[in-house]
């Protein structure tokens, strides 16, 4: 039974990093919010789009490697 | 899960405060010598602190690898700490050759050669608990010692793959204790484990 529990936990897990995965629509818009993976990247000033891009692949990257 | 990208260290500071809660000298004292802090699903950024695409790879992939791992293990994630900062430093590494900035070799290369070129090292076994660590950071560096916790997980990543390294965490998660967790992932005593990195590294040097 804990054998069982411990597999189940470790499944919803990876259902939601890919329901994050599949939902996720990347829509880039200057110095606002981007959405990626179901990550939301909030923008502070100055922040660049090829910084945006950056951390949106490190993103789409992980959610992928896990 | 919200990423907050700041631009400089004072937007970063200021934005972790008002975030998290916290008035701007605790910000300041949780944020020394790092650029990112996280929460609950929250992950404060300062940008101008990985200004090469490698170094964003290689931040968020960290801090995403600690979200992961509190979702699993609650609070008891950092019960041993060169377990979670150098998972998440393994995975950091993982994701950036992934994405072709440098190899795994070349990590692991780098990471022992500064381990062996130094004169004072500290072990796996000596940067267990919260206070050990803190205690390293000052004696052998925040590089050095997040190296030693790097390449002890990345060599666990090597040999066992990533879900044996998920699974130590979910063991904390369901209560077991570090040992426990460690020896039913890995089917090793973590003592053991920590000596044999030890040896490795003395060799190398």
């Amino acid at each position: 039974m804990k054998f069982r529990s411990s597999r189940a936990k470790y499944w919803v897990l990876i259902c939601l990093l890919s329901i994050a995965l599949l939902t996720g629509c990347a829509s880039a818009s200057s110095g606002g919010d981007n959405k990626t993976n179901g990550i939301l990247i909030e923008c502070g000033a100055d922040i660049s789009q090829d910084e945006v891009a950056d951390f949106g692949r490190s993103a789409d990257e992980t959610v992928k490697y896990y | 899960m919200t990423i907050v990208l700041t631009r400089n260290r004072k937007a970063f500071l200021s934005e972790a405060a008002t975030r998290f809660g916290i008035s701007e000298f605790e910000a300041n004292r949780v944020g020394k010598g790092v650029d990112a802090l996280a929460g609950n699903a929250l992950i404060v950024i300062n940008a101008d602190g990985a200004p090469t695409p490698r170094q964003r790879t290689f931040l968020l992939a960290h801090e995403l690898t600690h979200q992961y791992q509190r979702l699993l293990a609650g609070n008891r994630a950092g019960e041993v700490k060169w377990m979670i900062e150098g998972m998440a430093e393994a995975v950091g590494a993982q994701v950036v050759a992934r994405q072709g900035f440098m190899s795994l070799e070349q990590y692991k290369a780098n990471w022992q050669t500064g381990i062996s070129s130094a004169e004072k090292k500290p072990s796996l076994s000596q940067l267990r608990t919260s206070q050990d660590w803190s205690s390293a950071l000052s004696v052998y560096g925040t590089g050095l010692t997040y190296k030693t916790a790097g390449l002890g997980n990345l060599i666990l990543l090597e040999k066992y793959g990533v879900q044996r390294l998920v699974k130590y965490f979910a063991e904390l998660g369901k209560g077991r204790s570090a040992g426990e967790s460690f020896l039913n992932s890995f089917e090793l005593d973590m003592p053991y484990f920590e000596k044999d990195i030890e040896i490795l590294v003395r060799k190398a040097s």
